[in-house]
């Protein structure tokens, strides 16, 4: 874990990027350019880090990042809204990710039994879909029930976020 | 602690949320790198990257406050330079004196500033053109304050 400043913005860094990437649809030069924008964000409002506090800073730029690119979103939906030769109105794309939040009982009910049958296999997978679907998703508290190293259930969460990637592939094909 | 169960919809958006594992401190750096090398990122060269953007933010942060300042400097320079072009080079004695007299009645800053300098040299002593230098004076404090407010 980062012990110094320089160790927390490489920390930083390493994790906001791909996590911008995933969250926001982004490509890697636009995610490190957003994830810069909001270090700036953060510099200029004067805030400062605590090397013994890699959260705070993770959680305050996550936050941050969030913001920047709602803001992107809002505008390129506006520039997207533009009067056609008719006089109608063309209608933005949908933010990236979003389609996947928007999803009813029956496709949920489909798709954990789709999931819980790929990961069958793997014990830790299947004991964390089984923790998290008693409300535990804290990855320390997620080892202690199942029994296993904290490392092993971020390897697990790891395997069990392909496998809902590939379920929602295959729920989405035709 | 006793935790009320998910239904499958609440279950499968958690599920769907798993990528904040990476805002998580506690997630292994080895899986941090896993995530980089799969997006086509090398875990080293974006530290080095990193390390390199934060030092110049710093420092461009540090130094923020004399980019605003010239750009002050410049705008007060060209309202100065703006307010005197409007000034006739031939303004008579007289001219000067009526305009440096509308300036004390429009302003009550520029009017003390006036009365300052008049304190130590009455305008019957000044030659015409301390006058006209005194009512370029006064042109830009106007213009200046006039900018400041702006």
């Amino acid at each position: 874990m980062a012990t110094t400043e320089d160790d927390l913005w490489k920390t930083a860094f390493s994790r906001l990027v791909p996590w911008t990437i995933k969250r926001h649809g982004m490509s890697c030069p636009d995610a490190e350019e957003t994830v810069q924008e909001a270090v700036r964000l953060f510099l200029k409002a004067g805030k400062t880090v605590d090397p013994a506090n890699a959260k705070a800073l993770l959680d305050a730029l996550g936050s941050q990042i969030n913001g920047i690119a709602v803001n992107r979103r809002r505008n390129k939906a506006m520039q997207a809204v533009q009067l056609t030769a008719d006089g109608s109105l063309t209608a933005a794309d949908p933010a990236p990710g979003q389609e996947q939040q928007v999803i009813d009982d029956q496709l949920a009910k489909r798709a954990v039994s789709l999931l819980l049958d790929r990961v069958r296999s793997d014990d830790i997978a299947t004991a964390i879909v089984i923790e998290m679907s008693g409300g535990n998703d804290v990855p320390a508290e997620q080892a202690r029930a199942i029994g296993c190293s904290v490392a092993d259930v971020y390897k697990g969460r790891q395997r069990l976020k392909a496998h809902v990637k590939a379920v929602c592939e295959k729920m989405e094909a035709p | 602690m006793s935790r009320k169960g998910r239904t499958d919809k609440e279950l499968w958006t958690a599920l769907a949320c798993s990528d904040d594992d990476l805002l998580d401190p506690d997630m292994p750096e080895s899986l941090v790198n896993q995530e980089l090398l799969g997006v086509g990122i090398d875990p080293q060269a974006l530290a080095e990257r990193a390390i390199q953007f934060v030092v110049q933010a710093k420092e461009d942060e540090r130094l923020s406050w004399q980019a605003e300042a010239q750009r002050t400097r410049e705008r007060l320079k060209s309202l100065v330079a703006e307010s005197n072009s409007r000034l006739r080079h031939d303004m008579t004695r007289a001219e000067i004196l009526t305009r440096l007299d509308e300036l004390r009645r429009a302003d009550e800053n520029i009017g003390s500033a006036i009365r300052m300098a008049a304190r130590k040299r009455k305008p019957e002593e000044s030659s015409d053109s301390e006058l006209r230098a005194l009512l370029d004076e006064m042109e830009a404090l106007r213009a200046i304050e006039r900018g400041g407010r702006s």
